[in-house]
């Protein structure tokens, strides 16, 4: 229903500043003819992100069911959903052994979001069979759309062709992103199209400041909370990245001081939590920080680099994307400091910043050691990264073009 | 020239210069690693000095066939030996078997004569073995050998095994046969991927790494002896690191292609219940459709499954899911007796401490102090079903 909701506010935007002229398809600037060498690379990649593509499709038909999640998980839910043949309740072990009469199933997922469920069961439906390995046919499609996606957005940035798909295939041939797309079951190949995708929108939103890509962007990244729990906080990152871009220094040194204000207050009166009914307690209680359907994180620093640069720098789950990211960001940091180096800055370091407070500085760090959710959520924000490395070597790139050609004007003038 | 050529002689200069700088990194690298210097001969297996302990096998031109178990087992063994083990820390061998179970290299040491250092031959294929990097493989060693695990019909054949000393080609091979370990598909892909073997000398991303590093810094170089624009680095920069990106996709595209066939031998014109009967799960699977066909009705019931966290829980939330739709609660303790009713079902998966039960009573037994009435319905290789009464 809130995905729903979220869609419908998209298309509404869409219309209403199409209507007002706000909104148009933007015109391909780099339509120049390609010559034999961006050719010859261009039909490789095209050959490179099809062997990639075959290959999870491959995969999602003949591999059953086999990550733990989605079977203890994500997949057992649609699977009761299709059976019974009806959105049937999941409710906690308690009130499961409590209720002996009541239909209501119990599972520790029990208030996990349901669409990546829906999705499951949605195909089954439409199968008219619970398959084991065609159920999982959309998350496959849905990394073809984030794909294709990453490719629209940089040919509206002016990128060639073959640039624009180097983009596409940088992303569609990180290990981790063929393997969700071939083990189908988790939900975070979805949240990686709405956050990661929802992001590519805002910092372009941001970035030419378009009121209409920047709603888009949060209304994608607000749909993720629909997805993941941890959908809140990467909408939450979200917001800060727009308050920083979108506000005045005033605004926000208003912003800082009244939010900064609150706490203090919420801390003299020694009313640091909320109870939300069914969403749980929010805040910080009794030495723990709660998020609405969230257990409890216990504050407290974890010492994960050593598993983080072996994850991201040592081991085969990312390719080289992190030393993509971070010479990226070392390059974004040499002057002279234009708005798209100062855009894609805040974006990784509130990415960053993002990863350090959930693995750094909470109990969540387990995940962090078991090389587990330390991989996962950086995923959510994949396309995200790659596509604000483009804009950065792009811009720098289009910089020098247009330095060369006012030299060569000066020159021949 | 024209400029652009320049950048083109220097660029492939770059990436040549760079790759070789790179694999001398490596290379003293792993130089560093060997210690002895000492000429050592390898100790080749022949069939002088490897014997079959039962009759289970032949030898000819020092290739090793096995084809015979004795209680599931076949061993070749060197009888008693005195060897230093770190004068040979690898096991290069080259092995053809039809058998998924892989086969096991073991000795005994002089120190601790009465356990097994054990070490799986990994590769259905020419490989070697760090045997160095065992704590086990240590001081004298009075007996090596080999385990065939198999059932009638497996067969193995072993050539060329050989005990080596440290040797920079040898920790070459090692190496590129980490980097292209295959990584089969397993509980933990959906999380990370180590990109060949676990353990790696030096990992391949970081090699690759160094490798970028170096032609970007020979390109920069180039380009200012030829005295080409700074800013002109830049795209070079972007096709190095695309190099090196490509190099890594080569690896993991090796690894899916070698995925593939697997999936296709093991899956490929399969029905969803033949699939399924494949799995590693398949003795729950094939349980767990006989309790739905034959012994559960056919509208959902309630069943509490219980089993032990630390052995079963894969299989009990796997039974879980085959047995969807009924209405399963998955725990490790018998809940109370009040929050348990007539007509529930309890399903134990494997063996689980401090559950029995008493047929001739019709009562199931927890941890001593618990009874309830319950009448078993079914029993198989997953464990077994009761009905409460």
């Amino acid at each position: 229903m809130g995905a729903l909701v979220s869609l419908s506010l998209l298309a509404l935007l869409v219309i209403r500043y199409r209507r007002k002229g706000h909104f148009s398809y933007p015109t391909l600037t780099n339509t120049s003819n390609p010559s034999v060498w961006e050719k010859v690379a261009f039909t490789t990649l095209i050959i490179l992100t099809a062997t990639h593509l075959v290959f999870n499709l491959l995969e999602t038909i003949w591999t059953p069911l086999l990550p733990w999640d989605a079977f203890s998980a994500w997949t057992h839910v649609a699977k009761v959903w299709f059976y019974t043949g009806e959105l049937t309740d999941f409710v906690p072990a308690a009130q499961w052994l409590a209720q002996p009469d009541s239909p209501a199933y119990t599972s520790h997922a029990y208030n996990y979001p349901i669409f990546s469920s829906l999705m499951q069961l949605w195909t089954a439906v439409g199968l008219g069979s619970w398959s084991e390995t065609l159920i999982n046919l959309p998350q496959l499609l849905c990394g073809l759309a984030i794909g294709m996606a990453l490719f629209s957005e940089c040919r509206q940035q002016g990128a060639s062709r073959l640039i624009s798909l180097s983009v596409c295939y940088l992303f569609l041939s990180i290990p981790l992103i063929n393997t969700h797309l071939s083990l189908g079951g988790y939900a975070d190949i979805w949240l990686a199209g709405f956050t990661g995708l929802g992001f590519v929108k805002l910092i372009t939103g941001l970035k030419e400041q378009q009121p209409i890509a920047i709603t888009g962007g949060l209304l994608l990244i607000a749909t993720a909370t629909l997805i993941k729990n941890e959908g809140l906080i990467w909408f939450l990152l979200a917001l800060l990245t727009t308050a920083i871009f979108q506000l005045s220094s005033r605004q926000l040194l208003t912003t800082l001081a009244l939010t900064s204000a609150a706490i203090l207050a919420c801390l003299l009166l020694e009313t640091t939590s909320l109870e939300l009914g069914t969403l749980g307690r929010v805040g910080y209680f009794e030495g723990k920080i709660f998020a609405p359907n969230m257990p409890g994180l216990t504050f407290q620093y974890h010492n994960v680099w050593p598993a983080y640069f072996k994850n991201f720098f040592l081991m085969g789950s990312w390719n080289l994307l992190w030393l993509l990211v971070f010479t990226s960001l070392v390059t974004a940091l040499i002057p002279p400091y234009t708005p798209t180096k100062k855009l894609v800055t805040t974006f990784v370091l509130i990415f960053l910043a993002g990863q350090f407070f959930i693995f750094f500085l909470t109990d969540q760090a387990r995940w962090a050691e078991k090389y587990t959710a330390l991989n996962r959520l950086p995923l959510h924000f994949s396309p995200a990264l790659i596509y604000a490395c483009f804009l950065l070597w792009h811009d720098q790139l289009k910089l020098k073009t247009e330095k060369q050609a006012t030299s060569n004007e000066l020159h021949n003038s | 020239m024209k400029p652009v050529a320049i950048r083109v002689i220097n660029l492939l200069l770059a990436l040549i210069i760079g790759a070789l700088l790179s694999l001398e990194v490596v290379t003293a690298y792993l130089e560093s690693s060997i210690n002895e210097k000492t000429e050592i001969k390898p100790l080749h297996f022949t069939e002088d000095n490897l014997k079959f302990l039962l009759n289970q096998g032949e030898v000819k031109n020092n290739s090793f066939s096995v084809h015979a178990f004795t209680n599931g087992l076949a061993v070749i063994s060197s009888g008693q030996i005195n060897l230093s083990a770190k004068n040979y820390p690898f096991l290069k061998y080259s092995l053809n078997s039809n058998s998924t179970v892989q086969p096991t290299f073991f000795a005994r040491t002089a120190g601790n004569p009465n356990t097994l250092m054990r070490a799986a031959l990994p590769d259905n294929r020419a490989g070697i073995i760090d045997l160095g990097t065992q704590p086990q493989w240590a001081g004298q060693i009075i007996e090596v050998g080999f385990l065939f695990e198999g059932k009638q019909g497996d067969s193995f054949e072993l050539k060329l095994a050989s005990l080596e000393k440290a040797s920079l080609k040898n920790h070459w091979r090692l190496l590129i046969n980490q980097w292209l370990k295959f990584e089969p598909w397993s509980q933990y892909s959906i999380n990370f991927s180590w990109g060949g073997a676990k353990y790696q000398a030096t990992p391949l991303p970081l090699v690759v790494t160094i490798w970028i590093v170096f032609s970007t810094l020979t390109f920069v170089f180039l380009n200012k002896l030829s005295s080409q624009p700074w800013h002109q680095n830049r795209p070079a920069i972007l096709i190095i690191f695309a190099c090196g990106w490509l190099l890594l996709d080569a690896r993991w595209l090796f690894n899916a292609t070698t995925q593939m066939n697997a999936s296709q031998q093991t899956y490929a014109g399969l029905n969803e219940t033949q699939k399924l009967a494949k799995g590693l799960d398949a003795h729950i699977f094939t349980g767990m459709q006989k309790l739905k066909q034959t012994v559960l009705p056919q509208t959902p019931v309630k069943i509490i499954l219980l089993s032990d966290p630390e052995t079963q829980l894969y299989y009990a939330l796997r039974a879980r899911y085959h047995l969807a739709p009924h209405n399963v609660y998955s725990t490790h303790q018998l809940p109370a007796k009040k929050q348990l009713h007539t007509g529930q079902y309890i399903l134990v998966i494997g063996e689980l401490a401090g559950f029995s039960y008493n047929r001739f009573r019709s009562e199931i037994t927890w941890k001593s102090n618990t009874r309830i009435q319950a009448t078993r319905v079914h029993r198989g290789d997953y464990g077994q079903l009761f009905l409460l009464q």
